[in-house]
């Protein structure tokens, strides 16, 4: 009786610092976005191109009636572009305010970290997309994953870049 | 609450109380629907609008016990 | 921010007394001194100050309310006159409770620090008040009733005769104790009495030395399954050791319901009529007493409503009907798949008959979606009254605060567009109003010079013309000098030398909607911001529509405004190119060729154009003017679509056409939403995605194809 509360108190304070991360993969890195965040992962659908938008506009997909743009990351972040496989998926997201689909290269795991292991992201020169999105990086087994925060995509300026 | 159904006596009692807002219209009326024939408890009210009053003298209840101010009584007619 | 259903309605109601309110105050100034105009104005106040009487938290109002009724009640009265100064005052009064009204409802409560904020209006409302009479009394209002017999009163005199004797002798005995006087009044309250706030048993309890009290039903309304708490048909009769004066006073506010007579002994000796003694209990014979009364009570009481022409609606929460508009659309996408299907019945499961039944199911269902199309957006559409409310007050002001002479004429206010179009519609009335007062409208004494009356006259005026909603603004001022906006154009950089001496004057005055053009030689705090007609314009193209502008120096000018009625579902023609289809707004399409030779393209000065019937017609290739990948020249046999572009005629090159569609358009979101190609996109009955072309912007520089 007498050490119960203190036991509830512990697994309170534990669950509150997990948090769980979908892990993808883009040109060989792995990447960590919150789960909260994504809203569905689909396999790649046939997408309607969209002609005079930025390159890294693959075009949009028909989702069950809502009309979402897809953004190929490899593109937005500078990365060598690559054709579509049999592993790549759409991560359809949350983000800027309305439904967008991101092209991942495959989608490994969702993983459960504490929220102490994320570190700061090292702290290199900003100006490339990928590097504006980076909250942390976290040990995941053998290797690095880079946490992402995608929403910062969507900032003012990089709206207005779109702004022809 | 100023509209309730009291159970604790000998027989059940409905209890009008304090300042009645017109918006209690709703729930007296509830009130009276489901317990048709109990009498109506007003020593503890304070001001009753017109909404409410109207309604208790549309349904000829019986009034168990008055308020202080006897103006009130005489809404009823001195019944 | 979940309000309870109680103070939704107070907003609700109070926004509609706020409008009233203001309107009453505007047209006070135009035909001065309509008593009816001004006991609406007192009710609305009156009504404010009750409603929101009912929520302690709202007490800001309440204070307000009350002062600017206490001045308006003067008014009515005859003891004041209501001066511009007074009605500015009254205007600030509801402005500042119509803005309570948004905080209440976007927070929940009025602010903090609302008191402190009206306490500069509420002592202008106390001192306006305090202020002697001027010797000029006009009389107002009231008086009238005092030759008529006024049936309460009847009622009144009956109900005392007809008292028994135990009650009789109460009320003799009291006059012989005493000299004091006694009154008798009888009180019958509209029946929507609790909707204004109003408690009427409270003003009873009021009076002091009550005698006798009888409340009396008037309707032959039982406590059935029917009963309506909220109606009051109640009469109240009372006898009350107090001068007459003293009673009028406690009913100041409803004097239109009361009788009150003073009471002496020989009242209550004449003999009672028959047939028609009030009975003191509250379920008098049907019909009996006041009934006949009651409806004209309920009118001479709100007067403000009965005269002005105000559309009656059922208030429904818009996320239904929005609701409904989406579903409507989810249904037509889904209708159109049924032809699809049909195709597919006859060529990939050879079924023709099927296919038959399919085609012929899909005519009924048709039918029905589009009755109920028709009444979803019927039930969107608005006057555009709606949108034109605001300008009395805002004209008045404006030309005031510059010291012009304006008369604003509003016509076609009952005009419809979808309620959409008639929001957005605000803003660019504003900025065009506020243009044609700021640089059209003269001063009076220009005006005069000029020869014109000193009284300028802008005309609001809105008409249907198909399926767009024309809105023009139009003034008597100076008009718009060609020549001074070529040369302004010039300065700014907007045109080159050689454009401004080609240009026609008419071209040349739609150059005040170029962006970063802005006529205004002196800065004023109400337009000549930098944003100004090319904001205006910015809002109509996103909306689907067009501005233009015409003047005739000297005499004025008119920018007319042209919207889609309704922008929720419409008609497209689906064309091909490449890989991707694109929708048309079929109302600007003009006609559509297959098959057209190449013998057909002219080329001048290096420009391919298309001959229609004798006339050289621009051709723009889509798939150049979008930059699409690859080969995207002109080809034999190609089809063409001819369009309507703000009114000139244009040939577009595309690889094919399909049927024109009824389509829901859904705006684009997120990263595509500022692109100025399309105006949206929508999904076809095949599932798949097409886009809504701007034409206007697609063609807005032109390409050469590869």
């Amino acid at each position: 009786m007498s050490n119960l509360p203190t036991i509830r108190s512990e697994i309170n304070k534990i669950s509150t610092d997990i948090i769980q991360l979908v892990s993808f993969e883009l040109d060989h890195e792995e990447y960590g976005v919150d789960v909260l965040s994504v809203r569905e992962i689909i396999r790649l659908p046939e997408i309607t191109k969209m002609p005079n938008t930025p390159s890294y506009i693959d075009g949009i997909i028909n989702l069950r009636g809502t009309v979402v743009p897809i953004i190929s990351l490899r593109r937005r972040f500078g990365l060598m572009d690559t054709d579509s496989s049999r592993s790549s998926r759409i991560l359809v997201m949350e983000a800027g305010g309305s439904l967008t689909g991101f092209v991942v290269d495959a989608v490994a795991e969702v993983i459960r970290i504490s929220s102490g292991e994320i570190q700061p992201p090292p702290a290199i020169t900003h100006g490339n997309a990928a590097q504006d999105c980076i909250t942390g990086v976290v040990n995941h087994g053998e290797h690095l994953l880079i946490v992402l925060d995608l929403n910062l995509l969507f900032s003012d300026q990089d709206l207005s870049a779109i702004n022809f | 609450m100023p509209i309730s159904l009291d159970n604790s006596g000998n027989s059940p009692v409905i209890r009008v109380s304090g300042i009645t807002p017109p918006d209690e219209g709703d729930e007296l009326l509830a009130m009276l629907r489901e317990n048709p024939g109990v009498p109506v408890d007003l020593s503890e009210l304070e001001h009753l609008h017109t909404a409410l009053l109207q309604m208790l003298l549309a349904a000829k209840v019986h009034i168990s016990a008055w308020p202080e101010d006897s103006f009130w009584k005489l809404c009823f007619g001195n019944n | 921010m979940q309000l309870s259903s109680l103070a939704t309605q107070f907003i609700l109601e109070g926004r509609d007394h706020c409008d009233m309110a203001a309107s009453g105050l505007l047209n006070l100034e135009k035909h001065s001194h309509d008593p009816e105009v001004i006991n609406g104005i007192f009710r609305s106040f009156h009504t404010l100050k009750g409603t929101s009487g009912i929520f302690p938290e709202y007490v800001a109002i309440t204070t307000l309310t009350h002062a600017a009724e206490d001045l308006m009640d003067l008014i009515r009265n005859g003891k004041k006159n209501i001066d511009s100064g007074m009605t500015d005052l009254f205007l600030a009064v509801l402005d500042q409770v119509g803005n309570w009204l948004e905080q209440i409802e976007s927070t929940g409560a009025v602010p903090a620090t609302a008191q402190t904020e009206s306490a500069g209006l509420l002592s202008t409302l106390k001192a306006m008040k305090e202020e002697p009479a001027p010797e000029t009394n006009i009389q107002v209002a009231v008086a009238s009733e005092a030759s008529e017999p006024n049936p309460l009163e009847t009622e009144l005199r009956k109900w005392l005769t007809g008292l028994d004797s135990a009650r009789k002798e109460t009320v003799t005995s009291a006059l012989q104790g005493s000299d004091a006087p006694h009154t008798a009044l009888c009180y019958t309250p509209v029946s929507d009495t609790f909707f204004f706030g109003d408690d009427p048993i409270n003003l009873i309890r009021t009076i002091p030395g009550v005698l006798l009290l009888d409340i009396v039903n008037t309707s032959d309304a039982t406590f059935d399954e029917n009963y309506d708490p909220f109606v009051c048909n109640l009469s109240f009769l009372v006898v009350a050791a107090a001068d007459s004066e003293t009673v009028r006073g406690i009913f100041a506010y409803v004097e239109d319901q009361i009788a009150v007579i003073p009471v002496s002994p020989d009242l209550l000796e004449q003999t009672p009529e028959p047939a028609v003694v009030a009975q003191p209990t509250l379920t008098p014979p049907p019909g009996a007493v006041f009934t006949p009364s009651a409806p004209e009570q309920e009118q001479t009481a709100t007067p403000a409503e009965s005269s002005g022409k105000k559309t009656t609606y059922i208030r429904v929460d818009q996320e239904h009907i929005n609701s409904l508009m989406d579903f409507v659309g989810e249904m037509i996408i889904a209708k159109n798949s049924l032809p699809y299907l049909g195709k597919r019945a006859a060529t990939i499961y050879k079924v023709p008959a099927l296919a038959d039944e399919i085609d012929a199911q899909h005519g009924t269902i048709n039918q029905i979606v589009s009755g109920l199309q028709d009444i979803a957006m019927q039930m969107r559409m608005l006057p555009v009254s709606r949108a034109f409310e605001r300008f009395p007050r805002l004209v008045r002001d404006i030309s005031r605060k510059l010291d012009k002479r304006v008369n604003l004429v509003m016509a076609g206010e009952e005009t419809q567009a979808d309620k959409d179009v008639i929001d957005l519609l605000g803003d660019p009335l504003i900025h065009m109003v506020r243009n044609s007062l700021d640089h059209g409208v003269e001063t009076p004494a220009e005006r005069l010079a000029a020869g014109k009356p000193e009284e300028a006259t802008i005309t609001l005026r809105a008409y249907q013309d198909k399926s767009d909603i024309v809105v023009e603004v139009e003034d008597d001022g100076r008009g718009i000098d060609p020549e001074r906006i070529r040369r302004k154009a010039l300065e700014k950089g907007v045109i080159t030398a050689e454009t401004a001496a080609n240009m026609s004057d008419e071209d040349a005055v739609q150059l005040i909607m170029a962006a970063g053009f802005s006529t205004a030689e002196t800065v004023s705090d109400l337009s000549g911001r930098g944003v100004g007609m090319d904001a205006v314009m910015s809002i109509v193209t996103s909306l689907g529509g067009a501005v233009r502008a015409f003047s005739t120096p000297g005499q004025g000018s008119r920018m007319r405004l042209t919207l889609p009625m309704s922008m929720a579902i419409s008609k497209i023609l689906i064309v091909c190119q490449g890989d991707c289809t694109y929708g048309i707004p079929a109302d600007d399409v003009i006609e559509s060729m297959i098959s057209v030779p190449l013998s057909r393209v002219t080329t001048v000065n290096s420009w391919p154009g298309l001959e229609v019937r004798g006339d050289l017609l621009p051709l723009y290739s889509l798939a150049a003017q979008l930059e699409m990948d690859g080969d995207n020249s002109i080809k034999a046999g190609f089809s063409a679509v001819v369009v309507n572009v703000k009114g000139e005629s244009v040939a577009i090159a595309v690889d094919s056409f399909q049927d024109i569609n009824d389509v829901v358009v859904k705006p684009l979101a997120g990263m595509l939403q500022n692109n100025p190609y399309y105006n949206g996109s929508t999904i076809l009955g095949d599932g798949s995605i097409t886009f809504i072309l701007n034409l206007q912007e697609v063609i807005r520089n032109a390409n050469q194809p590869r």
